[in-house]
């Protein structure tokens, strides 16, 4: 005997509105076309749909919460659009298989929304600041392949950017995200905005479990100069007077914030 | 079997900011933490540090075994969990009597078994992979009943069947068995408890919800949230007085349906109870 096609219709059930309405009204038609064995049919026809119903819409429920905090910035956008729950339910009504987890749903997402924006004719920013959230997720969520700085920080030992860390052109000003101080209001606040190229830097966040940082690149000399296998000294020698003041506190503040490390 | 330590009473812990601030309150009363194991699948080796941090015996808790699915063992899934649990050097791991889905296709969920002969067989051979590669004792734990039993067994005897055909112990969740009343409204926390092989009990999971917003949370299945608390009180002084059960290890969770989480002395206060109510100690009123 075989569980594997009855296992797949329920599992079905849970993912597709369809399924779940077409198991109240032509069962024996939901049972064939997930072929069924007899003994599986006999088992399947003891099933409270009702109950097992209630159970899918609150799975349902507490996979569009986690999409939710993933994007996170985005869905505060969508809300005050009124668009949040319409975007939802459209994504897991298109999205009913493969597998759940959490990086491989929320990509599923994003490329879902990507063409929801398309189809619907909405502001193209939206893919921006949809991509914007997905990297802050997914850096929150990334394997940590640096240690803590511990010793003081040796201006004649060279510094690096700490892994994982990615940068990235938006041709949005995203910065108001960062302030959480993007005033949107309607559709038309967001049709307003202009382009204005931001390069982005996001990273892993070591200090804090499961999160991740972000700045805004203003001075990219600055932040190329940080990757080069340079030491503090080096960094430093190559630049006037007034960068030099002014960024010398910057990197203790980025060595003590763990943005830099040090090389023995 | 091998003879699990006594850890004493832990705490469950999301591996957040939230709580890193909240252990700084709690954690002289803490014997143990537990871990969920998807917290650390793309970020294996933050337990080991993870362990250095909370300087205590961490307990590790997977989801994602799918123990009844009809189908081959994802040896990649159990490696990732191995490694997951030997950096944590877990005394023991916990993992749900339940399918997630098939090949290609998750339900999203923990999903009861259909219990049947069959799927006894296809469960107890996955047990006996996990054992095989993972060397450390597994506990198994009932998920909710999200519809009624179907097959061979109610879900307690098939829990008993499991745990018998494969020397295992259980972990037993107060929570799931609320839950199970949500969606299937004839289930009965002491029924099925008095179904269950007690003895082989060796971790109780409990929630502990916000107890301020409890009383002002109404629930349209317990009457109101408080009224649940009360009932995962009442099911763990069953478990110990009347069933005289004794755990190994018994973990508040922390995350349940209300807003905020249990202020820091609520918890102290029902963290203290619980240890004089399993391990050994005048018991204290609350």
């Amino acid at each position: 005997m075989t569980l594997v096609n009855l296992q797949t219709m329920i599992s079905s059930f849970f993912r597709d509105e369809n399924v779940r309405n077409d198991v109240q009204i032509k069962q024996d038609r939901v049972f064939e076309r997930f072929c069924l064995t007899s003994d599986e049919i006999k088992l399947a026809r003891k099933i409270d749909f009702l109950s097992l119903g209630k159970g899918a819409l609150n799975t349902t429920k507490e996979r569009l919460g986690k999409r939710r905090a993933d994007y996170q910035e985005l869905f505060i956008i969508l809300e005050t659009l009124e668009r949040d729950d319409e975007v939802l339910s459209s994504f897991v009504n298109k999205e009913v298989s493969g597998t759940l987890g959490r990086k491989l749903d929320s990509e599923r997402f994003f490329e879902f929304f990507k063409y929801y924006v398309l189809d619907e004719d909405l502001p193209e920013v939206l893919i921006e600041i949809a991509e914007y959230s997905s990297i802050m997720s997914n850096l929150s969520y990334a394997n940590e392949v640096d240690i803590l700085n511990k010793e003081s920080l040796n201006l004649n030992k060279p510094i690096y950017l700490k892994e994982p860390f990615e940068l990235k052109t938006f041709s949005y000003d995203l910065g108001p995200l960062i302030e959480s101080d993007f005033k949107i209001n309607n559709i038309k606040d967001l049709e307003a905005l202009q382009k204005s190229e931001t390069k982005i830097f996001f990273q892993k966040e070591y200090l804090v479990p499961l999160s991740s940082k972000v700045f805004i690149i203003d001075d990219l000399e600055f932040f190329e100069l940080l990757n080069q296998n340079l030491t503090i000294s080096e960094l430093l020698g190559n630049v006037n007077d007034e960068k030099r003041q002014e960024w010398m506190p910057l990197l203790e503040e980025l060595y003590k914030s763990n943005v830099i490390g040090m090389k023995e | 079997v091998k003879k699990l330590p006594e850890l004493g009473v832990g705490l469950l812990i999301h591996y957040s900011e939230k709580y890193k601030n909240y252990l700084e309150h709690v954690n002289n009363h803490v014997d143990f933490y537990e871990l969920l194991l998807i917290h650390f699948s793309e970020n294996p080796n933050a337990l080991k540090r993870v362990k250095k941090e909370l300087k205590k015996p961490l307990l590790l808790h997977s989801a994602a075994a799918s123990l009844a699915t009809d189908g081959p063992v994802n040896e990649t899934m159990v490696n990732s969990m191995k490694e997951r649990i030997d950096n944590a050097d877990a005394p023991w791991y916990s993992e749900h009597l339940c399918f997630t889905g098939v090949s290609g296709l998750q339900a999203g969920t923990l999903v009861l078994p259909i219990m049947t002969e069959e799927s006894l067989n296809i469960i107890c051979d996955k047990i006996s992979i996990l054992n095989k590669k993972i060397q450390r004792p597994l506990l198994i734990e009932n998920v909710v009943n999200m519809y009624n039993d179907v097959g061979d067994f109610t879900h307690a005897e098939f829990i008993n069947e499991v745990l018998k055909r494969t020397d295992s112990k259980l972990l037993l969740s107060v929570e799931n068995m609320s839950m199970s009343k949500r969606f299937y409204p004839e289930f009965d926390h002491y029924k099925f408890i008095d179904e269950l092989e007690t003895s082989k009990i060796a971790q109780i999971h409990c929630p502990l919800g916000n107890l301020e917003e409890q009383k002002i949370t109404p629930d349209s299945t317990y009457g109101s949230l408080e009224k649940k608390q009360q009932l995962h009180f009442d099911v763990l002084n069953y478990l110990a007085k009347e069933k005289k059960v004794k755990p190994n290890a018994l973990v508040w969770e922390l995350e349940t349906e209300t807003n905020s989480i249990a202020e820091p002395k609520d918890f102290i206060n029902y963290l203290e109870w619980s240890k004089d109510l399993f391990f050994n100690k005048e018991v204290i009123k609350l």
